[in-house]
């Protein structure tokens, strides 16, 4: 079941680095770089790190406990606080008008894949503690 | 006596045993006090809303051009940027019948509306006050200010980007950021406040940029707030000024009307949230208690063998009881986390989503509401599975050990 777990997250995680520039581009960078090439880099950095350590999950049970779920829902979480600047990072933004790809496409599939990821990442934190691994001892 | 065979291992080792509905309980207790946190901090958010639309509307009676009372409704509510302007005689008008209506004081204020110029920039509400007779937001500005507006100085609204020291350009003039406002949960959020000799230089740009006049006759008076003598009745001055004016395309709105609108919403709402959340701890307990009976059922043999061994009926229900508290104990705590994380997402946009004012509790409340919604959960819990454990502790020894 962790390994199913850490399977879903690490395909969510790859799906969220690529969504940004591949699957669900934002808006073209014209002269001016608008704050939503910023929050895709952010995004794609993000996607890459979940993967990451999903994938470390997959091969060492270290990586199964509950730090580890803790730390990727909070990435993912991010992947949205971010371009939404509810948490402040430098240019990362989004463009103000809905009709936009970032606003358009871009973010209504990063929020299925956070939600995805952060619900994985809860029926894992649950599956621990029924399963007998209370975090605090990992 | 070694940690192994103390009660909080067996009841550990319990949970562990049956995955699979230790897992339903937690997700049942988790969603309890997920929506009890979030349901109560919705109700409180709202509460704190509409007492803040209450105490900012400090006029009796808002004047606005005749057919534009919407527009000023959501404007007040969600900051929606608009242009609109009284005829250049409504003044004159409201003094003629001063005495008639009871009016004290009177103050014009002017709303113009940025452009959309590229995609990152929206447009944005700008209001233009008059200092010398402003009664309603002077105050409380001068609470972030210290000080009145300079020309050329804006204050913005606590959801607009610009801090003290920025510069911020609209219609090719430059403003100083001259502070920011506290959150207030309603329009002012999303507004710039200026006096009105800068919003006149920013309109006449807005004039050029259009390349046609904001109003043919030069009026640049958005709204007049109304201040009554004491013993006149807002209702009634503003139906005698509508009719005294009638057919002039100025319309007198009360205050009350917009904060009763929404108080009126904020009880429906209340009142369905509350009923949701009865409706769900019901469920709860329904829940806990049947799949505890079920599975306590299930366990009468093991419950034999512990009353076999020397365990007493109450170390029995102890044991059922520290196992229904550690499982409730970890829902309540996840569904109040995730209930936290939903409101850092989902709040700063639930002005726009349920056109209400929404204004959050204090962080100190939050917490206390965060610790009372835990403990409501956890005991829901164990009050839940406390019948089954009586029940179980009931076990005739010699019937289930035949």
């Amino acid at each position: 079941m962790k390994k199913l777990f850490g399977a879903v997250n690490f395909l969510s995680g790859l799906f969220l680095s690529l969504a940004p520039f591949v699957l669900f581009p934002v808006c073209d960078t014209t002269e001016k770089i608008m704050g939503c090439y910023y929050s895709g880099i952010f995004i794609t950095c993000a996607g890459i790190f979940i993967a990451l350590i999903s994938l470390l999950s997959l091969f060492f049970s270290v990586w199964t406990k509950n730090f580890s779920l803790v730390i990727i829902s909070a990435a993912a979480l991010s992947c949205w606080l971010v371009p939404n600047k509810i948490i402040e990072l430098g240019p990362c933004g989004l463009c103000a008008n809905p009709a936009h790809p970032c606003q358009a496409s871009t973010m209504p599939a990063v929020e299925i894949i956070i939600a995805l990821i952060f619900t994985v990442c809860i029926a894992g934190i649950i599956f621990n503690f029924v399963k007998g691994d209370f975090s605090s001892r990992a | 006596m070694p940690d192994s065979i103390s009660l909080s291992a067996v009841a550990k080792k319990n949970i562990q045993r049956n995955p699979g509905r230790s897992f339903c309980l937690i997700v049942v207790v988790m969603l309890l006090s997920l929506f009890l946190f979030v349901g109560t901090v919705l109700i409180s958010s709202l509460s704190g809303g509409a007492a803040s639309v209450a105490n900012r509307l400090g006029a009796d009676i808002m004047i606005v051009p005749e057919g534009f009372d919407p527009h000023v409704d959501s404007i007040l509510l969600s900051g929606k940027p608009s242009t609109f302007y009284l005829p250049s005689y409504a003044f004159e008008e409201l003094e003629k019948i001063k005495n008639d209506v009871g009016i004290e004081a009177m103050s014009a204020q002017t709303f113009l509306a940025t452009l959309n110029a590229s995609c990152c920039s929206y447009p944005v509400q700008l209001v233009g006050i008059d200092f010398d007779s402003d009664f309603i937001v002077k105050p409380w500005l001068e609470i972030s200010l210290g000080h009145e507006l300079h020309d050329g100085e804006i204050i913005v609204g606590y959801h607009v980007a610009g801090y003290p020291g920025d510069t911020l350009q609209f219609f090719s003039k430059n403003l100083n950021v001259a502070g920011r406002l506290e959150q207030t949960g309603m329009g002012f959020d999303s507004m710039i406040f200026m006096n009105r000799a800068t919003i006149a230089v920013l309109a006449k740009e807005a004039e050029r940029i259009r390349e046609r006049p904001l109003k043919n006759d030069g009026s640049l008076t958005s709204v007049i707030m109304l201040k009554l003598k004491p013993g006149f009745s807002s209702t009634a001055s503003a139906i005698e000024i509508n009719r005294l004016l009638n057919n002039k395309g100025i319309y007198a709105l009360f205050s009350k009307k917009f904060v009763n609108s929404i108080s009126a919403s904020l009880i429906t709402i209340s009142k369905i949230l509350s009923f949701s959340l009865i409706a769900l701890w019901l469920l709860a307990i329904v829940i806990v208690a049947l799949i505890f009976s079920l599975s306590l059922s299930e366990r009468k043999k093991e419950m034999g063998v512990l009353r076999a061994l020397g365990a007493s009926r109450g170390i029995l229900i102890k044991l059922n009881l520290t196992e229904a508290f550690f499982v409730s104990f970890y829902g309540a705590v996840l569904g109040v986390t995730v209930g936290s994380v939903l409101i850092t997402v989902f709040s700063p946009g639930a002005v726009e989503a349920l056109n209400m004012p929404f204004l959050l509790p204090s962080k100190t409340k939050l917490i206390l509401l965060a610790v009372i919604s835990d403990f409501a959960a956890v005991v829901t819990g164990v009050i839940a599975a406390l019948w089954a454990s009586v029940k179980a502790s009931r076990v005739d020894v010699h019937e289930i050990m035949r």
